[in-house]
């Protein structure tokens, strides 16, 4: 369904991605395990359209998206959590589901996807009229991505979800997806530090070390990756 | 008391025309974090625009909507021409694009128009005799004034707090990352804010000449009255440059009406002591966020 | 001149003040005379307070990246003050000036420079464009009028060379060398200025606010002392101005002004004294400039506006260091 191919991003001279190749195959959960500044974010924004790419392919689909504006990327069907939630802080549960339905329009099928939306987060129903900034950590990342299933992606990029949330609220979060991931066939590349839940929900993994793909592997196998575990699965 | 009251209401109507002034300044300046000094001299341009349909024979009306579609058009352009360039860079260089903006609208006016005076109304919807409520009046042009200036305001209250686009605009000005994550057409709405800002500039400038005659120099210190209301009630926030205008409206009539005339006019040095007292005492205004710190 | 070779350094300074003493006799001079006039004495005084005001605004701009569009009116302060202090208060002109800038110093140091320091973003600029626009109100104001005469403004006599230069030299020849001695002497300050402990924290203030931090500089005590300096600049820039001009009123200098005092800078080159020097000059002959240029395009007059705003910008945008940025090696010695 996606596959970067060798792709270069850097941030004026520094380069921050010298050849990131992985695939996320449809209806699959990829994780990206990477430390902090190995180029996580970075990967996601370059396939968002919020950087632009120095080299290689960004394909989606069979289409070359690299180049495309993001707003064009979105309506292709993928969406994007950014790191540290990034919500419309002073607007509305609603306003910010709405404005996650931007490149659908308003029609009935709005009222439809926020039902759908809503039976995944229950808890968001009865906030709806309240500021997201007054939201728990845990209702704000249901909230980002609700807000992005508004737009009815077929892809989703989850930069650390986890991020802030106490382990048992991301164990919840994690199990959330996966079954959203399942029941709507989404696929979902999933970017994470410290990651045993989000490999254990995973068919596949790759690891980024300092803006390269240093391995990919099954799930399997990098849960029994003695280096990886020591690395990023925190045994 | 009767004085008191007359004066209390001139000061609500020319205030509620620096307020749209004021609501443009804050359209811009959240749109792309430019306070555009450029605003009057703009405003001055785009009547000038109207005073040129009419004197083609064009009615009021027609010619205002002309102006406006025109202002739009314009603000838009200068955004996506000129501000764009020195974006997210520094206050600094905002600062001085919004100069060279002023500048280049100012000459721009001469050019074309000359430095003589224009007679630009006030036309008949401006005109007319006083009504009065209980012994207290408001003179036709300070009605008129009133109207347009509510309308203006409930009209843009209605764009952004009601329809889509106006969700994606506000959106846009509080976090520009995530509104391109969503798929909002960021620059789009960069460009219409700063149409938005000089259209509304346009009816400011419009209801300006109806009183002040129109030339270039005509918004020169209207724009003054603007940014202390821009700065009163809160530089980005557009409920605040409405309450700021009027309350600077009020302040400059009474000021203007209780000042000894051994002292002097002082409308400009209240305008400019509104401003300082802010800064010193609240410098995010009434209903400013607090400026974020960047890092 | 750091272009030059070292050994030539002190010739083209010798050069350069000999051309300065020699300039307003320059015109009786059979080849300078056709393109020099007496008038020329009048523009050189002008460019020299021009200098002094540039180079303050400089300091605050390009240095410390503060911007200010109230800056003529710290001109006219001071010139007013001078005014006052020599017309109503007797006190000798010179002293009035120097008095006169002292006092704008303090002004722009401690109420403008200490609080503007807490202001981010375009907060300065709104208040120093108020106080623009207020000031000239405020110095028509009837209360005041006891001082400042009203809109009518104060005149001054003519300013006579002192009794061993009589015959010798004329008013406007005796001001030319005040206002150019004044403008060598604070450039030369200046320099020496951006050399010492507290240059240098200007000087890492104006290549990157964020690493003057890192450097230990104390950036808002900097900033503020910017202002305080460059109100020394405008206040004595004020002075002659009165004492060149032998009048003032409110309408003097005025917003116009302080936007062209940032043309000129921007242009000239920002951060740097050669910039300044530029700017001085072009606004010294830019008015005389476009009058020439309307002789060949019709309209050039009425249009000047807005090819100042359109190089203001494209500068801005395209060559940030102005003018002065294509001399390749700076004007200063690298400072470490
Ligand atoms: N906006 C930026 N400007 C410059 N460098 C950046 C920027 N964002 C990230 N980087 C650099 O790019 C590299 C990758 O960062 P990032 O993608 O954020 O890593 P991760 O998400 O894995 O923590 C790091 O070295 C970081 O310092
Ligand atoms: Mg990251």
């Amino acid at each position: 369904m996606l596959t970067l191919k060798d792709i270069h991003v850097s941030y004026g001279q520094a380069p921050a991605l010298h050849g990131v190749s992985l695939e996320v195959p449809e209806g699959h959960i990829v994780t990206l395990l990477g430390a902090n500044g190995s180029g996580k974010s970075t990967t996601i924004h370059a396939v968002a359209g919020l950087l632009p790419i120095q080299a290689g392919s960004i394909d989606f689909e069979g289409r070359e998206i690299a180049g495309l504006s993001t707003e064009a990327i979105v309506r292709l069907g993928i969406c994007a959590t950014p790191e540290g939630r990034q919500l419309f802080g002073e607007m509305t549960v609603l306003e910010n589901l709405r404005l996650g339905a931007y490149t659908q329009g308003e029609g009935k099928d709005f009222d439809e996807q926020l039902e759908r939306v809503l039976t995944y987060f229950p808890a968001l129903r009865e906030r709806l009229e309240l500021s997201s900034y007054l939201l728990s950590g845990g209702e704000q990342q249901m909230l980002v991505i609700g807000r992005a299933l508004m737009a009815r992606p077929r892809l989703l990029l989850m930069d650390e979800p986890s991020l802030g949330l106490a382990p048992l609220l991301a164990q919840e979060m994690f199990a959330g997806i996966m079954s959203l991931s399942k029941a709507e066939g989404i696929s979902v590349l999933l970017a994470e530090q410290a990651a045993d839940l989000a490999v254990g929900i995973s068919g596949y993994g790759y690891v980024l070390e300092v803006g390269k793909v240093v391995l990919g592997d099954t799930a399997r196998n990098l849960l029994d990756n003695e280096e990886v575990r020591s690395a990023y699965l925190g045994h | 008391m009767g004085l008191f009251l007359q004066q209390l209401i001139g000061g609500v109507a020319s205030g509620s025309m620096f307020a749209i002034l004021a609501l443009g300044i804050v359209l811009i300046y959240r749109s792309t974090g430019t306070l555009n000094f450029a605003q009057g001299q703009m405003a001055m341009f785009s009547t000038f625009i109207a005073w040129s349909a009419m004197s083609t024979g064009m009615g009021f009306w027609p010619a205002v909507l002309l102006t406006l579609l025109s202002a739009l058009a314009m603000g838009a352009l200068v955004e996506w021409l000129i501000v764009r360039r020195v974006e997210g860079t520094s206050d600094l260089n905002s600062l001085i694009v919004a100069m060279g903006l002023f500048l280049i609208f100012d000459g721009l006016a001469l050019y074309v128009w000359g430095p003589l005076p224009k007679s630009f109304g006030p036309f008949s919807f401006f005109s007319g005799g006083a009504s009065c409520v209980g012994g207290v009046c408001i003179g036709r042009l300070n009605l008129g004034i009133l109207v347009v200036s509510i309308v203006t305001t409930a009209l843009l209250y209605l764009l952004f707090q009601c329809t889509r686009f106006g969700l994606a605009l506000r959106a846009t000005a509080l976090n520009r990352p995530a509104s391109r994550l969503v798929g909002i057409p960021v620059g789009r709405m960069l460009s219409t804010g700063w149409g938005l800002g000089t259209a509304v500039g346009a009816i400011a400038g419009i209801l300006a000449a109806q009183s002040l005659g129109l030339e270039i120099r005509t918004m020169f210190f209207v724009v003054l009255f603007a940014l202390a209301a821009a700065v009163l009630g809160g530089l980005d926030s557009p409920v605040g440059a409405v309450v700021g205008g009027l309350i600077i409206g009020v302040v400059k009539n009474l000021a203007g009406t209780y000042t000894p005339s051994s002292v002097g006019s002082i409308d400009l040095a209240v305008a400019f002591a509104v401003i300082v007292l802010v800064l010193m005492v609240r410098p995010n205004g009434i209903f400013g966020r607090p400026v974020r710190m960047r890092v | 001149m750091q272009a030059l070779p070292p050994g030539l350094k002190p010739i083209g300074l010798l050069l350069l003040s000999v051309f300065l003493v020699v300039f307003p006799f320059l015109h009786e001079w059979p080849f300078f005379r056709i393109f020099l006039g007496e008038f020329r004495t009048f523009n050189a005084t002008m460019f020299a307070i021009w200098l002094l005001v540039l180079l303050g605004m400089n300091l605050l701009t390009g240095y410390s990246g503060q911007i200010s569009f109230g800056h003529a009116a710290l001109v006219l302060a001071s010139a007013y003050l001078t005014a006052v202090l020599s017309q109503q208060y007797a006190f000798p002109l010179w002293g009035a000036i120097g008095l006169s800038g002292a006092a704008t110093a303090v002004v722009g140091w401690v109420t403008i420079g200490i609080p503007a320091v807490r202001l981010r973003g375009p907060y300065l600029a709104i208040a120093t464009f108020g106080l623009m626009l207020a000031f000239p109100q405020i110095l028509k104001m009837n209360v005041l009028t006891r001082w400042t005469q009203g809109a009518l403004g104060i005149r001054g006599g003519v300013v006579e060379p002192p009794g061993f230069l009589e015959g010798v030299l004329d008013g406007r020849e005796w001001m030319y060398y005040v206002a150019m001695a004044a403008a060598v002497a604070m450039t030369v300050l200046f320099l020496n200025l951006t050399r010492s402990r507290t240059g240098r924290a200007f000087v890492a203030l104006r290549d990157s606010e964020v690493g003057a931090e890192q450097m230990g500089v104390d950036v808002p005590r900097y900033k503020a002392l910017a202002f305080g300096v460059s109100s020394l600049y405008a206040g004595i820039g004020g002075g002659l101005f009165f004492a060149v001009q032998g009048f003032v009123s409110p309408d003097s200098l005025g917003l116009i002004d302080s936007i062209f005092f940032l043309v000129a800078i921007v242009i000239g080159g920002l951060g740097s004294v050669l910039g300044s020097i530029i700017a001085a000059l072009f606004l010294t002959f830019q008015s005389e400039a476009i009058s020439a240029l309307a002789g060949f395009v019709p309209g050039a007059n009425n249009l000047r506006n807005v090819f100042y705003g359109a190089s203001l910008i494209a500068v801005i945008v395209l060559f940030p260091k102005g003018i002065a940025g294509f001399f390749q090696r700076p004007l200063w010695p690298k400072l470490r």
